[in-house]
């Protein structure tokens, strides 16, 4: 951990160290080559990289979906790099919220229950109504996946990642599936919830334009973070263009 | 095309355990086919050889004694081939080291030249003097008796001693019972032969004869033969000829050809129903998730002929290697089958043959009928434009049901309520589910059956309609006061005595023949009993008898009955029915003793009777019984029970036991599958789950719930659909010898119960297995 505190940042919330990835197999594959990396309360991080540099592998690591094969993850002060199954479960039920490119909705629940299956086993939920409110769905609460098109279906999903108030918020190419003006919706609502629930959100994408509403921009390359910078501001969605 | 063959093979390599489960069923219902025709046909062939090597007799009589000279009128008879006379003896028996009767039919031997019925000799050889006989097999084995060995006999009241010279096979005795009985007693009822001149002497029957057999012209019809034969026969105390086709171990034998044929339409039919059904709806859920695979080798340029050929190969395959192993199973049983056979039906050699054509139609109808089953999900699969499979499949359309608006939701756990919602959200899917464990369940029932239906046939026949210990028939018609001889026996302690007669019973134009049991009104020891088999009284006056002599005759209450006596003058009377009773064999008729004596304008005469026998002097009254040489027949309601269950009821439950771990087999195959595609499919909603949070447990309580809901819905209804195949399965095989009811005991819907919830249970922590095995990222990385 980077031992002091500059004045005024809020406090780190996950830090790895040395984190490595091998997928074994008859070739392994090395996926993540000892990443070093702070990510603070309320920060907005962009995660830039090739095809196959190891996004998606880090950050299903930092969510606690999968174990790295060797470093270290420490979440506040749990060390997720020992813990089990049921530790991460825990974790991941607690903490972390999840969107991913393809929605991966309950197909047989209707928004709101899909957002229900996250407040009924949270701790401290929003309403299912208050989270799908958040991402502008208030008027969609009881359709199914079906009936939604890709972005509002995007938008459940993270009101679905945030009805929990989770403390950090991976999106793993959350736009990839959607054309821009969806696309910029969906990004409105995470920047929403990321200013005034003051989650860490970590956003990964291959549209560099993204970049700009972060407040923090990570660049993998081959397993490693070969670039870091902060943006002066944080640019609004909307004002986005590709 | 070798892209395909490697996609093949990797997808049964991946599809293994479901692979291997859906060919088991089709081994199951193959196997069932291949039994029940290769028992069939081993039975029928055997049966036209044997009755050809043998020249079986197309006409039978027995009459008192008609002379030797009659013989050149009945050859004068219109296709009448050959006829062969016959003596024909009652005898007592003494087998040395056993001490119930032994009751046994003597026949001189054929004609060596051009005799009918003739022998079959298994050892020794024939016998030629007065003190020789042959014996027939089953009562040689009971008895483990060998040619050289000695036995007393009474003929005529008069006892000797002879020697068994050999012992042998007749094709008139392949299913051997002693008449009046419902079952063979192989211990206590034998068939000997003599030599013609030694018989004729000991039964005085010197220039006559008081037997005879007829063979007919090919395709000759017996009826108007029979009908010249009684008309000639009659004054020399006829019964009236009998055509093979009633001849009783022709008729049991034929019925029991013809059981095996209903089991070798219905069982198979149901099973292999079964494994089709199953084999569609995984084939259709596979196809679906296969769907974008098929959409892109179409894109490549695959046609719907090469896609539709490859995954008709992945059904086929598996099709193919289970009817392997369905016939390899089945021909093994059927032979089984046939040994026991062997037991039960005397031939002398039992050719099993498990034919080509068997195997070939087993194995056709079987691929037909699953092919069938996978046919409609690949035609679905392969006509799909590639463009419009490349896109996620429509997806089911949901609707909100009135469990989400109603108060019991908030009762719920989130789990179950997730589970509430998918099984109501989807009832076809649910319903298909729930209807293959059901049907899985319903042919555990049907497996069940037999057992269940002999147990009570048993009761029925043994505890509510024949409740007499000991049932004793007398060589003729006796004064009524022999009652008392048998009353003052030790032991006894009520006898009902009973007249039976013979008897042809004309309504219209069809006849039936059969016997009327005079009965005592208020007896005890053998009750008519209702269609809910609950003892009614006979009326004073008129005639009753069971529904399926009624059903035959097609008589009513109320309708007048024509009676030709077959004995004695023969005379003719008419009688009004005045009650149908239910029995579940035999088609026998019934009066009270006092009104059949005055129809018959006799005496108070008997010719047997009932009686109830303390248990602890059954022994000695046997002995005493044996020594009374005016007692022809006894009963023994306790062997009776114990002969039965042992030979025919053995070949049933035998049978039974055979169906019962095939339709296991179905069910574990039925219920593993359903849950391994039940799993698949919600693959990723589950990963989903995992994501956001939930334990194993709590993932595995929502698949699981689901699961185990299906199958407590499945249950009661597979009992339901079971008891109607059974019922199904009864009709297509009642006879008029016995009807099989439709009794299914609890314990057989608890069995099948079981068997469906032990799988469910033993499939249920396999996909624990692959819940915990589960890739959260990988599940989770493709589209929808
Ligand atoms: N389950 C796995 N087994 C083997 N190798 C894997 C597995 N998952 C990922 N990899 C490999 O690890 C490397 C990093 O994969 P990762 O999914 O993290 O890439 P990514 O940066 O997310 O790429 P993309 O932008 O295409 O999603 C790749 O080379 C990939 O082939
Ligand atoms: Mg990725």
């Amino acid at each position: 951990m980077s031992g002091t505190q500059p004045a005024g940042q809020p406090p780190v919330l996950l830090s790895a160290r040395g984190l490595a990835k091998v997928y074994d197999g008859e070739s392994p594959v090395q996926a993540l080559r000892g990443v070093d990396l702070d990510l603070r309360a309320a920060e907005f991080v962009v995660l830039l990289g090739a095809s196959g540099s190891g996004k998606s592998t880090l950050l299903n690591i930092l969510g606690g979906l999968e174990t790295a094969s060797s470093g270290q993850v420490v979440y506040q002060d749990h060390d997720l790099t020992r813990a089990g199954d049921r530790a991460l479960t825990r974790y991941r039920r607690e903490h972390v919220g999840f969107v991913f490119q393809f929605y991966n909705l309950i197909a047989s629940l209707t928004a709101r229950e899909n957002v229900e299956a996250v407040t009924e086993i949270a701790r401290n939920p929003l309403t299912p109504e208050e989270a799908l409110t958040a991402v502008g769905l208030e008027h969609r609460l009881d359709h199914f996946p079906a009936q939604l098109s890709g972005g509002e279906q995007q938008r459940v999903a993270i009101a679905r990642a945030i009805a929990k108030q989770p403390d950090l918020l991976l999106c793993d190419e959350p736009t990839g599936a959607l054309d821009s003006h969806t696309g910029i919706r969906v990004l409105e609502a995470l920047d929403e919830v990321n200013r005034r629930l003051r989650t860490l959100t970590v956003v990964i994408t291959h549209n560099a334009v993204i970049a700009d509403m972060a407040d923090r921009v990570l660049r993998l390359s081959d397993g490693r973070i070969v670039g870091e910078h902060r943006n002066a501001t944080r640019r609004a969605p909307r004002d986005l263009q590709w | 095309m070798s892209v395909l063959v490697h996609k093949l093979a990797r997808d049964l390599w991946r599809l293994r355990g479901q692979a291997l489960a859906i060919a088991l069923v089709v081994a199951s219902g193959v196997a069932t086919y291949v039994i029940a025709h290769s028992t069939m046909q081993s039975l029928a062939l055997t049966q036209r050889e044997f009755y050809r090597d043998s020249r079986f007799a197309d006409v039978f009589v027995a009459l008192i004694r008609a002379p030797r000279e009659i013989e050149s009128v009945i050859t004068a008879i219109d296709d009448v081939e050959t006829v062969e006379t016959r003596a024909r003896a009652a005898a007592l028996v003494d087998v040395p080291g056993f001490d119930d009767p032994v009751s046994a039919e003597v026949l001189s031997l054929p004609d060596p030249r051009k005799g009918l019925n003739r022998l079959y000799l298994r050892a020794g050889r024939l016998p030629a003097s007065d003190r020789e006989i042959a014996v027939n097999e089953a009562f040689a084995e009971a008895h483990d008796l060998h040619p050289g060995d000695r036995l007393r006999i009474t003929l005529r009241g008069r006892q000797r001693q002879v020697t068994i010279t050999g012992i042998a096979l007749s094709a008139e005795f392949v299913y051997l019972v002693r008449p009046g009985d419902l079952f063979p007693d192989y211990k206590r009822y034998g068939v000997f032969w003599m030599a013609r001149e030694p018989l004729d002497a000991a039964e005085g029957l010197d220039g006559a004869f008081n037997d005879l057999l007829l063979r007919l012209r090919p395709g000759a019809d017996p009826r108007p033969v029979i009908e010249r034969l009684d008309r000639v026969l009659a004054p020399y105390g006829s019964v009236g000829a009998i055509a093979r086709e009633d001849q009783t171990s022709h008729r049991y034998l034929t019925d029991e050809i013809r059981q095996w044929e209903v089991q070798a339409t219905i069982l198979p039919a149901i099973f292999l129903g079964v494994a089709a059904f199953l084999l569609n709806v995984v084939m259709m859920r596979l196809l679906k998730q296969e769907r974008s695979q098929v959409a892109v080798l179409r894109a490549f340029g695959y046609n719907r002929l090469e896609i539709g050929w490859h995954y008709l190969m992945l059904a086929g395959s598996i099709v193919l290697l289970g009817s392997a192993l369905g016939v390899a199973v089945g021909g093994w049983l059927g032979a089984g089958m046939s040994r026991v056979y062997q037991e039960f039906f005397r031939y002398p050699y039992l050719h099993y043959v498990l034919s080509t054509r068997v195997i070939a139609s087993g194995i056709a109808v079987s691929a037909g009928a699953a092919l069938l089953g996978a046919a409609t999900a690949v035609y679905r699969a392969a006509r799909l434009p590639p463009a419009q499979g490349m896109r996620p499949e429509p997806p089911p359309r949901y609707r909100i049901t009135r469990f989400e608006t109603s108060r019991l939701r908030h009762w719920l756990s989130p789990a179950t309520r997730m589970v509430v919602r998918n099984l109501m959200r989807q009832p076809l899917k649910s319903g298909l589910t729930v209807l293959g464990i059901a049907f899985s369940a319903s042919i555990l029932v049907v497996g069940g059956l037999m057992e269940d239906a002999i147990d009570y046939l048993v009761d029925v026949q043994f505890r509510q309609a024949l409740r007499a210990d000991l049932t004793v028939s007398f060589d003729d018609v006796k004064h009524e006061s022999v009652v008392h001889e048998l009353a003052a026996m030790p032991g006894v302690h009520r006898v009902e005595p009973m007249r039976a007669v013979a008897v042809r019973l004309q309504a219209g134009h069809r006849h039936e023949r059969s016997a009327i049991q005079g009965l005592e009104p208020d007896g005890r020891l053998y009750r008519l009993l209702d269609a809910d088999f609950r003892p009614v009284a006979i009326p004073d006056q008129g005639l009753m008898m069971t529904d399926m002599l009624a059903a035959k005759l097609g008589l009513q209450v109320g309708d007048t009955v024509r009676v030709e006596v077959l004995e004695g003058n023969r005379p003719t009377r008419e009688v009004t029915l005045v009650g149908i009773t239910h029995e579940l064999t035999g088609t026998s008729a019934y009066m009270r003793r006092g009104a059949l004596n005055r129809l018959l304008r006799e005496g108070d005469v008997v010719t047997g009777a009932f009686l109830g026998v303390e248990r602890s002097a059954l022994p000695r009254l046997y002995r005493d019984i044996k020594s009374t040489p005016r007692i022809a027949g006894v009963m023994n309601r306790q062997v009776a029970i114990d002969s039965f269950t042992e030979t025919m009821a053995g070949n049933m439950l035998i049978f039974g036991a055979v169906l019962l771990v095939l339709a296991s087999t179905i069910a574990v195959g039925v219920v593993y599958n359903s849950m391994r595609v039940a799993f698949s499919e919600r693959e990723r909603e589950l990963a989903s789950l995992r994501v956001l949070g939930y334990t194993r447990f709590e993932t595995g309580m929502i698949l699981l719930g689901e699961i185990a809901t299906l199958t407590l819905i499945a249950l009661p209804i597979g009992g339901v659909i079971g008891w109607w195949l059974s019922a199904l399965m009864v009709e297509a095989s009642n006879s008029d010898l016995y009807r099989i009811p439709v009794v299914i005991e609890p314990q057989t819907y608890a069995y099948a119960a079981s068997v469906i919830l032990i799988a469910s249970t033993l499939s249920s922590l396999l996909m624990i297995r692959f819940i915990r095995r589960m890739d959260l990222v990988s599940a989770l990385k493709v589209p929808q």
